[in-house]
């Protein structure tokens, strides 16, 4: 059974992979971590994955040390796929490889660098992406042990490497898989996919050089393409939920900004990408009040939340909580700009 | 009476998706009516239809819950029965369902 705190036991019985990865990495008795990194092996295996225990990606690097490698999938389903860059390899033709290597890249380094955090694990995992996933493919995803990207349509959507903070926000899935859980349905994955939205949007301001004013606040600026008489700005607006897109065949931006607009139906995980919105919004809030660099202090604040205080059931008053209570590391100015920023969205 | 060995071919297909990192609600849902199809566009789908062979699949797949996993919806309606499937990224699910659905989604634009 799964030794380490926080983790209810009903929950590591039925282990799905995300959890059995956090087990294989965080478990303090090494049989156990040795029993789920063997059967994350056979469920790669059953998921069509390469056959070879070399290639995951555990690597235990020592910190500054970036791995990363590109696979093509060739517009097939089968992961990895074929390798067609590792570490130190130069561009090639293939735009999609080239931004899924250098935006992986950036990603660590902001990690490094802001955060002082050794790749997504803290570990030194190697960065492994995947392009050209399927056909026609509008998505990206996280699939617990890499990160996996479709070309798009060619009409609505473009290519998913496309955006820094698209790849940010995958990777990112990461870092919360190996730290606080968030279980990846109502408010714990909505928690979840705010704190992608908020480290992606961080790792594109900070490779830009953005203060809190000047940055878009925008998930996904020019994955949509553009077509006249439409809004297709972007997947997301932390500044202004709701107003991301709004398209004869997207429909609107789904996105409330406060608590008095909560979604409770039971698309998409009930609500993980809809309901982001409330917290992403906090974030931007807090993170302006406080002018400056985003990712000098709201972005550490929540960085501690996530990776010290939070767990696999955190709900929206959780991480209120929490980030209110790290906030007082900082400061007047930073309790208050936080405490506001949460009232402001009815938490 | 048809004195054909081959079974009956489908009459309407029909495909849908949520979720992923790009769409939290439900798009619309696309039909293809068999009927409405070229000789050439009907012999592709048929073969796709046997490849993905619905009626050996699960009604879904045990979802893993990998974040921003896109989830689809496919049927295929016989003259007189119906097979629908779900089906997730990562789920482990045969890749000629991946190809019908695509060919479904793509065919409709
Ligand atoms: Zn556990
Ligand atoms: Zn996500």
């Amino acid at each position: 059974m799964c030794q380490h705190a926080g983790c209810p036991p009903h929950v590591c019985f039925i282990i799905p992979p995300h959890m059995m990865e956090h087990v294989a990495t965080n478990a303090s008795d090494p049989t156990m971590r040795k029993r789920a990194l063997h059967n994350l092996y056979h469920q790669g295996q059953l998921r069509g994955m390469r056959a070879s225990m070399n290639q995951f990606a555990f690597a235990g690097l020592g910190t500054g040390t970036k791995q990363r490698t590109v696979y093509d999938a060739q517009h097939g389903g089968d992961l990895p796929g074929t390798l067609v860059r590792s570490e130190g390899q130069p561009d090639g033709q293939d735009v999609a490889v080239n931004e899924a290597y250098a935006y992986a890249g950036q990603t660590y380094d902001f990690y490094l660098e802001v955060m002082k955090r050794n790749s997504v694990d803290d570990k030194g995992m190697r960065l492994d992406s995947t392009v050209h996933y399927s056909t026609d493919y509008d998505n990206a995803f996280w699939n617990g042990q890499q990160m996996v990207y479709g070309d798009g349509d060619g009409e609505i959507f473009d290519r998913f490497t496309k955006c820094l903070d698209v790849i940010g926000h995958e990777l990112t899935h990461g870092v919360t898989q190996f730290t606080a859980g968030l279980t990846y349905s109502s408010q714990s994955g909505a928690l979840n996919e705010s704190f992608s939205d908020v480290f992606g949007s961080l790792i594109k301001q900070y490779a830009a050089g953005d203060t809190a004013d000047t940055a878009d606040w925008l998930i996904g600026e020019g994955l949509l393409i553009p077509k006249a008489g439409t809004n297709r700005t972007a997947l997301r607006s932390l500044k202004a939920p709701g107003t991301a897109y709004d398209d004869p065949t997207l429909g609107k931006d789904p996105q409330p900004a406060t608590m008095k607009d909560y979604y409770s139906g039971p698309d998409d995980n009930y609500g993980v990408h809809i309901n982001s919105g409330i917290p992403n919004h906090a974030f931007y809030l807090a993170a302006t009040a406080l002018g400056g660099q985003a990712w000098e202090t709201a972005g550490p604040i929540w960085y501690e939340a996530l990776t010290t205080r939070l767990q696999l059931w955190s709900e929206f008053k959780d991480a209120a909580a929490a980030t209110r209570d790290v906030a007082r590391k900082y400061g007047d100015a930073a309790t208050k700009a936080v405490d506001d920023a949460w009232t402001a969205v009815g938490l | 009476m048809s004195t054909d060995q081959t079974p009956a071919p489908p009459v309407l297909i029909e495909c849908q998706r949520q979720g992923g990192m790009a769409f939290p609600l439900r798009r619309p849902k696309i039909s293809v009516e068999v009927a409405g199809l070229d000789a050439a566009d009907r012999q592709a789908l048929l073969h796709l239809v046997q490849a993905a062979d619905l009626a050996s699949q699960p009604a879904a797949f045990p979802a893993p819950g990998h974040p921003d996993a896109l989830e689809t919806q496919l049927t295929v309606a016989w003259p007189d029965h119906s097979t629908t499937v779900h089906f997730r990224d990562g789920d482990g699910h045969p890749a000629p369902l991946d190809e019908l659905a695509g060919w479904v989604l793509r065919h409709k634009r």
